[in-house]
């Protein structure tokens, strides 16, 4: 799914500083990424945080990812020529590349990012690395339980999304670097990118660094099959524990509101199962949201934690109340800005709002609406859950041999 | 090589004057600094309390770490709730405590942290569960081979019968025998306002957090001032039988109070390139490179792990890098190149706002500096990098784990 990706038009004084600011900018041409800038002034460190919106091509899904396996040995050591550090992930949302360094970088650091834009031009021995990690991802998918389960639930909540891994078949189609190049050719478009800085470093600086987007090649030839991959079926895994998980999708509430549900639920759970692994989970990408609950119970408690589970959010909603919703939500607005208080976990919350919604005035806009959750918002949010049945999955635990 | 320093070393006879404790009196003002930050969106607090080994009987070794972690251990669930995070470290001269907390709660975080150290009774429960944990966590680092090389280095560079030759933290038997009654003691005679050193770093204002910390570390009386020196090692090298498949080879430099740091820092970091694993070192596992102040000077440790015939080699081998660096002449070539790459990482170990108060107490109270915790780059030179690893003092040489001899 592409999204557009047009910033507010709000443009700060780029040299002001002050806490919290956030300057960000619209593209001022076709060409030109969308910026976003958090400055943080104290401390001579930068972090960038590059993303392409993801959009694999049918039947070549995983291309990005196995793209970005390829590009991330030249980019780490790159950055580590002035004592940076570099990160590639595969988002639900985005292709993304995140470098960290000396503001006095800010430059080097921005070409080194560029760089990763260019068309990939493997040699065989690069290619064949690259897709063999692409390969055991897929695998973790299969051999770890609480992936196993979530992937069965992401493949409920949102069927048409594949693994960022992609799947064995479109793999063997990415091998020919001619395919993976075109491919590669329909991902990349300037408008795609959004940049996101956190650090010492100003809008002016970070728009000049990345003004000189590589081109989009144009490419028009024709890929061998644009059908969809099939996604394939997860093998069973393996477990020593019942994992059990449920899936509410939820896309028309309020972030805000759905995340302080998600805190109340785990809490309560948490207590009812205390010998149970409980992870309430919100998910939140560009196609939708969803509340997704995962248990994992010792063999001899499966049936108290299923009780449990499917009882879970009513539980939780008829306990709500002014105390715990203003615990929940504080605790959510302190773990976010613990989370984001170093400048490349700074960039990476706001280039999530970003890359999700497209909005660079997200992640202040979810810290308000936390901040402003109450009971009656709350209460509609789970009764709003309550009124579909959720989607389920479970890995069952393997026989094992009494020790 | 190793054979001629030690030559060296034992022409002197080692000091070995009584350990003595020299107070001084420091206003609160001047043990509290505050690095005000736009835009950094937690506070981070650090807290250096001056006790730590010199103070424990050797029986109680270990107290100090305890009394702190059981004092804060009730007050838990109400940080827990505040969402704030804190965690307790020993060294050899302070015990430190880290905050971070939302700028809206650092108040009563940091209000209710020094309550608890120097002024809430210590719960007899809270005790007596942090020895149960603390002995937990001793039992699984006692045959963990790294902490093994730490103890084997801190008693060889120390000495057997100096505080800090003892692990910081005790051990079993030290930890289990230490009695309520020693830590509401220890807290009460060691943990006061007058020995509290603090940074602070985050979005908040330098008179707001002055005035804060200032109404509650406001005290005056006896601080110990470099709690206790180092004496030169009675050997300058040591073995220490380890059941292991590799040794631990760990070479110690001291140096004064007012060594050059980030020299010191640069050139630890220049070791770490030059002794770690690479196409021409595939035989070391694993290699470390720390510099770490104290009152009364510090200490550059090194260490690499390899294979037990190449240990003496590699013995011989940080000492040649370690004296031989600043004047290579690849360094000058590359010294621009060099400090660059230095700095970016350098910067990123002071990414994070704890990470930074940590930095600006351990300089206010090692040194009574409070000048930003970002070093000056642009000062570091090649002939600064030179003198402070000229100044470094006589190494001393540890070893852990199987012997070749023993082997064949």
């Amino acid at each position: 799914m592409l999204l557009a990706l047009y910033l507010s038009t709000t443009i700060a004084a780029a040299d002001t500083t002050g806490a919290d600011e956030v300057h960000r900018t619209v593209p001022p041409s076709r060409d030109a990424p969308a910026v976003v800038v958090h400055r943080q002034p104290s401390v001579p460190l930068v972090a960038l945080r590059l993303s392409i919106l993801a959009s694999d091509p049918p039947g070549f899904e995983g291309a990005g990812h196995l793209v970005q396996h390829l590009a991330y040995p030249a980019l780490r050591d790159r950055v580590d020529r002035v004592g940076g550090e570099a990160r590639f992930e595969r988002s639900a949302d985005a292709i993304v590349y995140s470098v960290t360094g000396p503001s006095e970088e800010l430059e080097f650091l921005a070409r080194a990012l560029l760089a990763t834009l260019l068309p990939p031009r493997p040699a065989a021995g690069q290619l064949l690395r690259a897709s063999q990690e692409l390969a055991e991802e897929r695998l973790a998918e299969w051999e770890t339980a609480g992936l196993h389960l979530r992937a069965a639930l992401r493949a409920k909540v949102f069927p048409h999304v594949a693994s960022a891994a992609g799947t064995s078949e479109s793999a063997r189609r990415l091998s020919d670097p001619d395919e993976l190049r075109t491919a590669w050719s329909r991902i990349y478009h300037p408008e795609r990118v959004s940049i996101v800085a956190a650090g010492a470093t100003t809008l002016r600086g970070v728009e000049a660094a990345f003004s000189d987007l590589p081109p989009a090649s144009g490419s028009e030839a024709p890929l061998t099959d644009t059908e969809r991959s099939v996604v394939e079926a997860l093998a069973p895994a393996e477990a020593t524990r019942g994992w059990l998980g449920l899936a509410y999708p939820a896309h028309d509430l309020s972030p805000a509101d759905l995340a302080i549900v998600a805190r109340l639920t785990e809490r309560a759970l948490r207590a009812e199962l205390p010998e149970s692994l409980v992870d309430v989970e919100h998910w939140w990408t560009h196609d939708g949201q969803a509340l997704v609950v995962v248990v994992a119970a010792p063999r001899d408690r499966i049936p108290e934690a299923r009780t449990a589970l499917g009882s879970a959010l009513r539980k939780a909603a008829g306990s709500v109340d002014s105390r715990s919703v203003a615990a929940a939500a504080n605790a959510a607005r302190r773990d976010m800005l613990f989370y984001s208080r170093t400048p490349d976990r700074m960039a990476e919350v706001i280039g999530r709002f970003v890359d999700r919604s497209g909005d660079g005035d997200g992640a202040d806009r979810f810290y308000a609406g936390i901040a402003a959750a109450g009971v009656p918002r709350v209460e509609q949010a789970f009764e709003s859950l309550l009124e579909h049945p959720p989607l389920l999955a479970e890995v069952p635990p393997q026989r094992l041999p009494g020790r | 090589m190793i054979a001629a320093l030690a030559s060296r070393i034992a022409g002197s006879v080692l000091a070995t004057a009584a350990l003595a404790l020299s107070v001084s009196t420091a206003p609160a003002q001047q043990r509290i600094v505050v690095h005000t930050e736009q835009g950094t969106p937690v506070v981070a607090s650090h807290l250096l309390i001056a006790t730590g080994p010199a103070e424990e009987d050797p029986p109680s070794a270990g107290i100090a770490h305890l009394s702190a972690r059981a004092a804060l251990r009730p007050i838990g669930p109400a940080l827990d709730s505040l969402e704030a995070h804190v965690s307790v470290t020993s060294e050899k001269d302070a015990v430190g405590i880290s905050l971070v907390a939302a700028p809206d709660v650092w108040a009563e975080v940091s209000r209710r942290v020094i309550g608890a150290l120097f002024r809430d009774a210590a719960d007899s429960t809270a005790i007596e569960m942090e020895k149960r944990e603390i002995e937990a966590e001793l039992i699984g680092r006692q045959n963990n081979p790294s902490d093994a090389a730490i103890r084997a280095a801190d008693e060889a560079f120390f000495g057997t019968s100096h505080p800090w030759g003892r692990p910081t933290v005790g051990d079993r038997v030290t930890v289990r025998d230490i009695t309520v009654s020693q830590v509401r003691d220890f807290l009460r005679e060691h943990f006061t306002p007058a020995r509290a050193f603090a940074a602070v770093v985050g979005p908040i204002e330098d008179a707001a957090a002055r005035d804060h910390l200032l109404s509650h570390l406001q005290a005056s009386g006896p601080v110990p001032a470099g709690l206790v020196r180092r004496r030169r090692s009675a050997t300058s090298t040591s073995r220490t039988e380890f059941n292991s498949v590799t040794t631990w080879v760990t070479v110690a430099y001291p140096f004064s109070a007012a060594a050059d740091m980030e020299s010191l820092r640069l050139l630890s970091w220049l070791a770490t390139h030059e002794l770690g694993f690479g196409p021409t070192r595939r035989s070391v596992y694993d290699m470390k490179a720390t510099v770490t102040p104290r009152t009364s000077g510090g200490e550059l440790r090194v260490t690499v792990v390899v294979p037990p015939a190449e240990a003496d080699a590699w013995a011989d081998r940080i000492v040649d890098v370690v004296d031989g660096l600043a004047s290579s002449p690849r360094v000058a070539e590359e010294w621009d190149e060099l400090r660059r790459r230095y700095r970016g990482r350098r910067l990123l170990e002071l990414a994070s706002p704890e990470a930074r108060a940590v930095a600006a107490a351990q300089t206010l109270y090692t040194a009574g500096d409070t000048a930003s915790p970002i070093p000056r780059f642009e000062e570091l030179s090649i002939e600064r990098l030179r003198a402070a690893a000229g100044r470094l003092g006589e190494p001393v040489i540890m070893f852990l784990g199987p012997f070749q001899d023993e082997l064949d």
